[in-house]
């Protein structure tokens, strides 16, 4: 019976508390779940593709696939991100039809991996907030600030983002 | 075949698969045949063929123990027997029977295994097409008869006293068909003679099919024949092919020199003991029972393992000579073996691991290459310079090896066009051209689809009924030809058919009433014709079945694109329309010539490439989308400058050079600023995100490591000779909708 308490114990806190990587673009920093993280890479030039909007700056090599890096200050704010020492390229796995594809996102830096207990978590602000509400996931708190968790799955939704991209055709 | 009940079962686990798929084999050409024999009832080839293919299926079905393919296959088989005997005519409706059958005949052997598919409306389904066989082929039913057929013809070397027993054995002459002889006409005039004991039709000739000329005759019979003609008729019979015919009549002889004979002549039967029960010399049952006691003794390690052979003297009798000649045979063909084997089954996924690590062997041959020759050392050069000689060479052998006809595509077509016209009340005289041609096996896969569609397209909308037909003075029924063939590179498919052509007037003035074009401005005809593969684009003045089939023309349009494919339409109205599909042989790799234009590199096929020109002048003015003319051997030259196009924002270099290309729209030049020479390359897909960009066709590793992007010399083309601007450079498009509309001004002066 004890072994009980001591075995769920630390299984509810581990199933509640979400594990983000926290990363800075421009300034702002943002989290992602992890598990949605595959890897994160140091930026070493990116292949620019042309007639693209400013969001997708381009492609890069990733041991032999080609993947699309996304800008994502460029997506909210229609800016690019200058690029910095500490600029990287965050593997994240997308969904498109069924499927689980790469998609590169390009910070400014990457800083953490952060736990959030499930009553620091609270719910994306109904106005106020820079970026779409449903791209939102929650707003973590980490001591007197509020990190904006994204939602990866809408935010950087690829049927949603070549509809973009064939709209500036 | 095997001789115990475990063997069997393991056998037919294994087997079994391989049953299907050549099953599968066969019931497409029984389609293609019956189609085939349609326009040519009177082809007695034709009819035989078919019979051998449903009798194949029958009878591979029995080893199997299928008694419901068999069952129903019989039917079929009887009904297909009378027609080879005069007895019945094929007639439109039979012929639509067959297809039926053909397609129940289908159903069952794909759920072989699984007879819960069965369902009670397939039974049906096919009690009825029993019924309407049985009609035909037995006016007053006869079980009885049926019954009969299914047995195994009566074993040969059946010996009776009378008349002599002849053997008769011609192998024809190459030149045989030629000469406007058939061997098939001589083996009935002998039957004719007397009683034809045994046939057997040699094969053993016939070379393989890349050797094989099909109006050359390859074969031999064996016959047997009981008749009291003397040796002078039989040899009259080949009078007209005596000439290069090897004919060899042999008066009645001994049995045991006539079985040692046999099985001389015998194709290809490995086993021994097989061979001996097929010519009668012992039976299955002796057979089984010697091959107990070999197995038996097998087990007693002092006395070692006994030979069939001598056993078969020993124990069942079987002469001497008898056995020594099945083993000259048995070894004969080991020796032969080798050379048989020239198929092998190859798993598709198996094939495509090994071409994907060819595509990173690709690569890493040419980063090999790139490190070589930074350290300029002569020999590392000299060795890496090899192994990519060896890499192409693979990969030349590789990518053949998925290289399919695309024939097998096409024929399935047949039966499509048969149907749709029925049921549209047209006629069609349907033509496959060149269905030889090769084309990689995932590209055939891809493509059956949007042929599907252009084909169904051709005969609903473009061919006219009969009626219309014979009223603009044309022939009653309507011609579509599917063709296809190399063209530098790439295979071109044309669907060509003499219907009423697009009516561009409908077009435009749905393309109005849609919003696709805006009123009143007519674009050119190309243009006009190209509106069919816009989005929602339909002119079908009625929804005919065919339609909403949920795939669009513009689906079509993508999905050939998405092959890195172009379309064109050629339209004459009330002539006819052709549909010209260009297609890349591969997807997978392509021969490319790298350049780069400031800090981008591009990949150019090569097979686009004509030559290299300096631009003799790079301060030339050029419109928004960077096109300027050159002059090149008193010819005008278009030509794109990619740094405009693509607006790549870096220092202007001083030389500049031009590419000329070929395109399905003519040569143009593309200027680019660093010439890198010929690379391998193998093709990534840029992936969803791309999917809309037009002049950019895929994306390439380089040796580097960097990403090139591979250019689209067709798309490209477009924007050449585009009157009309939709590649709108970024820095123009950007600042605002009116610097988009001054941009497109620009570019029309």
């Amino acid at each position: 019976m004890s072994k009980e308490t001591t075995e769920s114990k630390p299984a509810v806190v581990d199933a509640s508390s979400l594990q983000c990587l926290a990363f800075q673009a421009e300034g702002e920093v943002y989290a992602v779940d992890i598990r949605n993280v595959r890897e994160i890479i140091q930026y070493a030039g990116i292949t620019v593709v042309p007639q693209m909007p400013t969001f997708l700056r381009g492609v890069i090599n990733l041991r032999g696939a080609v993947v699309p890096v996304i800008d994502l200050h460029a997506r909210f704010f229609g800016r690019k991100s200058p690029i910095g020492k500490r600029s990287s390229v965050i593997i994240l796995e997308a969904t498109l039809e069924d499927a689980r594809v790469p998609l590169g996102l390009f910070v400014d830096a990457v800083n953490e991996v952060i736990s959030f207990a499930p009553h620091d978590i609270e719910a994306p602000p109904q106005f106020g907030s820079v970026i779409p509400k449903e791209f939102i996931l929650g707003m973590g708190k980490l001591g007197e600030e509020f990190i904006t968790i994204l939602n990866p799955d809408r935010a950087l939704d690829i049927e949603e983002l070549a509809l973009l991209v064939e709209q500036k055709h | 075949m095997s001789f115990g009940a475990q063997t069997d079962k393991e056998f037919i686990e294994q087997a079994m698969p391989v049953f299907i798929s050549e099953a599968a084999e066969q019931i497409e050409a029984i389609e293609t045949l019956l189609l085939e024999l349609e326009e040519q009832p009177d082809n007695r080839e034709l009819l035989d063929s078919l019979f051998r293919c449903a009798h194949t299926v029958k009878g591979s079905a029995g080893i199997f123990g299928l008694n419901r393919v068999v069952e129903f296959t019989h039917h079929v088989e009887t009904l297909l027997d009378k027609m080879r005997d005069g007895d019945i005519a094929l007639s439109p409706d039979i012929s639509t029977l067959l297809l039926q059958c053909n397609d129940q005949i289908k159903f069952l052997v794909e759920t072989a295994a699984n007879e819960d598919a069965d369902t009670a409306e397939q039974k049906e389904t096919r009690a009825d097409l029993v019924v309407q066989l049985r009609a035909l082929t037995e006016p007053g039913s006869a079980p009885a008869q049926a019954a009969k057929a299914t047995k195994p013809s009566a074993e040969p070397a059946q010996t009776t006293q009378g008349p002599r027993i002849w053997n008769i054995s011609a192998q024809f002459g190459l030149e045989t068909f030629r000469n406007g002889m058939d061997p098939l006409s001589i083996a009935r005039y002998l039957g004719g003679l007397g009683q034809v004991i045994s046939v057997r039709t040699g094969t053993d000739t016939i070379p393989t099919l890349d050797k094989l000329d099909p109006e050359s005759c390859y074969l031999s019979f064996h016959m047997e024949l009981q008749t009291e003609a003397s040796r002078e008729d039989i040899e009259g019979a080949f009078s007209f092919v005596l000439d290069d015919c090897e004919l060899d009549v042999v008066a009645p002889e001994t049995a045991d020199q006539k079985l040692a004979r046999a099985i001389e002549e015998m194709p290809e039967t490995p086993r021994l003991g097989e061979m001996l029960v097929s010519v009668g010399a012992v039976t299955q049952d002796k057979l089984e029972q010697v091959l107990t006691n070999q197995q038996q003794s097998r087990a007693t390690p002092a006395t070692g393992k006994p030979k069939l052979g001598d056993l078969l003297e020993s124990q069942a009798g079987v002469a001497p000579e008898v056995v020594a000649a099945a083993l000259g045979k048995q070894q004969k063909i080991r020796d032969n073996a080798p050379s048989e084997e020239r198929y092998i089954r190859v798993q598709a996924d198996r094939l495509d691991a090994v071409i994907n690590l060819l595509g990173e062997l690709v690569i890493a041959g040419a980063g090999a290459m790139l490190l070589a020759r930074e350290t300029h050392h002569e020999s590392l050069i000299e060795a890496n310079l090899q192994m990519n000689g060896l890499i192409e060479e693979i990969r030349n052998g590789t990518l053949g090896l998925r290289m399919v006809p695309v024939g097998e595509t096409f024929s399935r077509f047949r039966r499509v066009v048969r149907d749709t016209a029925a049921s549209l009340g047209k006629e069609v005289n349907f033509e496959i051209v060149g269905g030889e041609a090769e084309l990689d096996k995932s590209m055939v896969e891809k493509i059956a689809d949007p042929l599907m569609h252009l084909v169904r397209n051709s005969l609903d909308h473009g061919l006219e009924p009969p009626q219309e037909r014979l009223a603009a003075g044309k022939s009653r029924a309507g011609h579509l030809t599917l063709s296809a063939r190399h063209e530098t590179g790439a295979i071109l498919i044309r669907i060509d058919d003499d219907g009423r052509g697009i009516n561009r007037e409908r077009v435009l003035q749905r393309a109005w009433n849609r919003g696709l074009v805006e009123q009143g401005v007519v674009p050119s005809e190309d243009e006009i014709n190209m509106l069919i593969f816009e989005p929602g684009f339909s002119t079908a003045e009625q929804v005919t079945n065919l339609s909403g089939r949920g795939v669009g023309m513009d689906v079509v349009r993508r999905n050939i694109e998405a092959l890195r494919g172009t379309i064109r339409l050629n339209s004459v109205p009330g002539v006819g329309l052709q549909v010209d599909i260009r297609l890349p042989l591969t997807l997978a790799i392509i021969d490319g010539f790298l350049v780069g234009v400031g800090p981008s590199k591009f990949v150019l096929p090569l097979e686009s490439v004509v030559e290299v020109i300096e631009a003799a002048d790079q301060h030339v003015k050029v419109d928004a989308v960077g096109r300027h003319v050159l002059e090149l051997r008193g010819q005008i030259l278009p030509v794109v400058r990619l740094r405009t196009l693509y607006s790549i924002e870096s220092m202007m270099p001083d030389r500049v050079s031009v590419v000329v290309v070929n395109s399905p729209r003519g040569s143009f030049g593309i200027e680019v600023e660093v010439l890198m020479g010929q690379h391998q390359t193998v093709i990534k897909p840029l992936g969803r995100l791309f999917q809309s960009l037009r002049g950019i066709s895929g994306s390439s590793i380089l040796g580097s490591g960097e990403v090139a992007l591979i250019l689209d010399v067709g798309a490209l083309g477009d924007v050449v000779t585009a009157e009309q601007q939709h590649y709108v450079s970024r820095a123009t498009a950007a600042p605002s909708g009116q610097a988009v509309e001054d941009a497109k001004e620009l570019a029309r002066v």
